[in-house]
Order: structure tokens, then sequence, then C-alpha cells
């Protein structure tokens, strides 16, 4: 009834609350990748509407054999990209490890777990902002967001091969710089 | 299986992007292989370390109310829509994020603009050049190794405007094709004129014979005495040679000339005999619009004695291109005496000669 089909067909056809279904169940992944890419929360939150916004515009163009959460994070691909270059030329500086950005949180961990947690979330936050825009991209699909190859490559547009070579490139990098963090732990 | 050919593949195993049959191979390897085993292992773990990482964001009602809101207002708006996909569209092209400027883009544009009209004048300087140049490669054509002393005399005349016709037939040859089979009569006219001044008299064959009084041009002294009414008091204003135009108005005399005399050496039975004259009802009309496109330009130039010829030259090539294919013997005659009062033949190779001069 509620499958991600359906939901496109009825939004379609006028039915905004199908919409409503879609965004609560594929917001939580949009924003993670959007956040993986562009390392602010607000702006995150930001692209993540606009996003949206967008798959609701051009819905009437997603293809029947395209997959819902492929087509979504294409959109958002697209949208964090954007941003990206914009701030590029303003040669603003992405900081992951931002205080505010650290206070927030969606669960509460066991106050034993929630140092350590912290400080992985940190390492990890601060090592993918030191890959560049390609990897992290291919990265956070596959490690975070269990896309596959195919879908990754239908997302970015990226050949399956190079797609590869950057996952390879992007976990050595990522293993070098957590590498101290996963020996303390273990 | 070896290591070499384990290790490749290991993380796309541990990713699961491997074949059914892949895996079991590399499973296989793994459980025999301590190195490879371990290397597995490490990238298992740091899926584990993966999986743990928590992003500091949520996602609130408040934040599906925004996007409602926004395509509410989207529908309210509906003449914005296609101006934000281009907006859009635009940043994507100039990867200038939401934020489109316009000014970039006018500068991109004035850039464009800039560099299409150099390679316009560029192409329009190359052409002129080449235009500059072809009267002189065309004397060189039509008379090659032929000192300029000689080269006018009348036989010259008569072959140089045979040459334009050999010329126009190999580059039109589906109007030969149609010549050669609408118009036999017309077909032997046109390839016997050279044969008429190398064949003796007696080799020639009647028909021939009957043609060679036309097809032999007036000595160039003649053809200037006869351009009567038409050069009447305009043979010492013709305009000297200027460029490409009087090369063009050169081109159209050489080519109208042979037209009108192979028109004139058409020859029926009797004054109700039908002639086919489809092949020069064709070149008429084609020759007209150029003569038409010409005379203005001549016209527009001040150039009269042009103007003057092509003048009337226009209404005999209407006359010929309004034709019917099988024309009668009269009306065809009726046309050749008019081109005979107006000595409209001789008149067009002195102009074709004092431009090639």
């Amino acid at each position: 009834m509620n499958s991600a089909s359906d939901l496109i067909a009825r939004t379609r056809a006028g039915d905004d609350a199908a919409f409503q279904l879609i965004f609560e169940r594929y917001s939580r992944p949009v924003i993670s990748f959007i956040y993986d890419m562009v390392g602010e929360r607000e702006l995150a939150e930001e692209l993540m509407q606009e996003t949206f916004v967008r798959a609701y515009r051009n819905l009437a163009a997603l293809r029947e054999d395209a997959r819902l959460s492929t087509w979504l994070f294409g959109i958002a691909k697209n949208v964090a990209r954007e941003q990206l270059r914009s701030r590029r030329k303003l040669s603003r500086k992405v900081e992951l490890d931002d205080e505010s950005v650290q206070e927030l949180r969606d669960e509460k961990p066991k106050p034993d777990d929630f140092l350590i947690n912290q400080e992985l979330n940190g390492v990890i936050r601060d090592a993918l902002s030191r890959l560049d825009e390609d990897k992290r991209m291919v990265f956070a699909l596959k490690i975070f967001q269990q896309q596959s190859y195919e879908e990754i490559a239908a997302i970015t547009g990226f050949s399956v091969a190079k797609l590869k070579t950057d996952l390879h490139r992007a976990r050595a990098e990522m293993r070098r710089l957590i590498r101290p963090y996963m020996e303390v732990r273990s | 299986m070896k290591c070499e050919e384990c290790l490749p593949l290991i993380e796309e195993y541990v990713d699961k992007e491997l074949g059914q049959s892949a895996s079991e191979r590399i499973a296989a390897h793994l459980s025999t292989c301590q190195a490879c085993a371990l290397e597995a292992a490490e990238l298992e773990h740091e899926l584990e370390i993966y999986a743990r990482y928590q992003r500091d964001i949520a996602v609130t009602p408040a934040q599906w109310n925004i996007v409602r809101a926004r395509i509410e207002q989207e529908k309210e708006q509906p003449n914005g829509e296609p101006r934000a996909r281009f907006r859009e569209w635009l940043s994507g092209l100039f990867g200038m994020g939401r934020r489109f400027r316009p000014a970039l883009v006018l500068a991109l544009l004035l850039i464009f603009i800039g560099v299409t009209a150099a390679i316009i004048y560029n192409a329009r300087q190359r052409g002129s050049t080449e235009l500059a140049t072809r009267p002189q490669q065309h004397k060189e054509a039509a008379s090659p190794q032929v000192s300029p002393r000689e080269k006018r005399t009348p036989e010259k005349i008569s072959d140089d405007n045979q040459t334009v016709a050999r010329d126009d037939n190999e580059k039109n040859p589906q109007r030969q094709t149609v010549k050669d089979n609408t118009t036999g009569n017309q077909r032997e006219k046109r390839t016997d004129l050279a044969a008429n001044k190398r064949q003796p008299a007696s080799r020639q064959t009647p028909q021939q014979m009957r043609q060679a009084p036309d097809d032999v041009a007036p000595s160039f002294e003649e053809a200037v005495a006869n351009s009567s009414d038409v050069m009447k008091g305009e043979r010492g204003s013709v305009p000297a040679p200027n460029g490409d135009f009087d090369f063009e108005i050169a081109r159209h005399a050489e080519k109208a000339g042979l037209l009108l005399r192979s028109f004139r050496n058409a020859r029926a039975a009797s004054a109700n005999h039908a002639l086919d004259v489809s092949y020069e009802r064709e070149d008429a009309r084609r020759l007209l619009y150029q003569n038409i496109s010409l005379r203005r330009d001549a016209e527009a130039r001040g150039d009269r004695a042009s103007a003057t010829l092509l003048n009337t030259l226009e209404p005999i090539l209407l006359d010929i291109a309004h034709l019917p294919e099988k024309a009668r013997a009269r009306d065809v005659h009726s046309i050749e005496e008019r081109m005979q009062k107006k000595e409209i033949v001789a008149a067009l190779q002195v102009r074709a000669l004092v431009a090639s001069n």
C-alpha cells in the first residue's frame, strides 16, 4: 500500500500526505548524507529541505524503473555540490568540529559511552572533512548509506571503476586518520 | 585462489558486491590464509566503527512544515516555477550555488558574442580576399599559356564561352543528363561548337554546317561596333573592372551570351513545328534571378552601362523562361528577332570582354 511506487503515484495524483510519507521515510538518510558532505548541521537541514522541494517539483520526471532513494540521493548530491562550490568561492572553511554541532544529539548514550562516542564522532567527522569531495561522496554513500556500487554510480554519475578507486583510497585515508582511535579502542 | 587474486577483491567481498561464485572462492581462501583473513577482519572492524558514527542532526516535524510551506508557495505561484527551474539550471551550469549571478552570466554572454563576431568577421575577410583574387584566377584559367595580347581573338572568345559551358556541365552533371535526354539537338549544338572550328566543312554534318554561321562569334571590333542601342553613348563609360562585382557581371554576361546563342541556333522545319527548348528555358530561369539581382546591384552602384545591358537582357530571359517545353517556332523566332534588334548577344560578349580585360 505504501510502497515507494504507490507513494510516488499518489503524490503525482496530488496527494500531499503521500509525499509527507516519502519525506518521513527518506529525510533521515538524505540529511545524513548531506551532513557528511557539507559538515554543518543547519546548512544540512536547509539543503535537505531544498532537496525535497526539488524532488516534489520534479517528481513527474522520475522514471518508473528508478529507485526513489537513488533518485533522492542524486538530488541531494546536486544540492550539496552546488553549496560546496558556492562555499569554495567564498573561501569559507568547513568547521566540522564546531562545538555547537557537538552539543546536539538525537540520542542520549549511556554516560560511560558518551565521551568515547563523542570522540569517535569527532574523529570520523574530521577525517571525512579531509577527504576530497568525490571520495567523501562515494565513501558516505557506500559506508554510511549502504548503497550498492551500481546505485552509487547512478547517483554520482561516476563509472564503477572510478568509484571503486575512490572508495579504496577513501578507506585508506580514513584508516590512516582514525587508526590511533581504533588502536585505543581495541 | 592465491593472495594476489584475493586481496584486490577483498573490499568488494566485505561490501558484498561480489557474485556468489567469487564470494565463495574468497571465503574458501580466507579460511586457509591468515594474512588475507586479517585484512578482511580489519575491514569488517572499520565498518563496525563507522556504523557507530552518530551525527548531531535530527529531522523534526518543523522541517516538514517548512518543506510543505514551500511546496504550497510554489503551487500558488505557478509562474515562479519555471523561473526557479531556470535559475537552478543556470546555477548548476555555472556552478554558482543557489545564488544565480546575472552579472557573471552577462559577462559570459558578452564574451561569447565577441568570439562569435570575431569568427564571422574573419570568415568574411577570408571570403572577400578569395573573391578579390578570383578575377585574376579567372583570366588565367580562361587563357592558359596564352599571352595577354592574343587571348581575346574571336575564336578565343568563342572558346572561352564554351569553356564556361563545359565548366557548367561539369559542375552540374544532372542538368547535363536532362539536356541529353530531352534535347538531343541542343546537346549536339553545344558540343559541336568547337568541332565546327576544328573540322573542315567537308567533314561537318549538314546540321553542323547549318549552324556554323551562328556559332562563329563576331570579331571584337564587330561586336563593339554592333552593340548599338545597348552600348550607344556608353561605350566610353563602361566602368573599369571593379573587383568581384565586375567579375560577376562578366560571368553572367558570358553565360547569358552562351544561352542566347544556343537559343538562336534553334531551328524548326516549319513555323508551326514545335521546338524543344526545355534546357534553354531552365537556364533562362536560373539566369533571370541572377540578372535581376545584378541589375539592382548595378543600379545601386550607379553602374549605368551594366544596368542598361542587364535591363535589356531581362525581358528576353523572361520570355525564354516563359516558353513551354515544346515551343512553337514562331514564338522562338519572335524572340530571336528581338535579340537581333537589340544586338544583345554582341553586347553581352563586349561586356564579358571588357570585364575580363
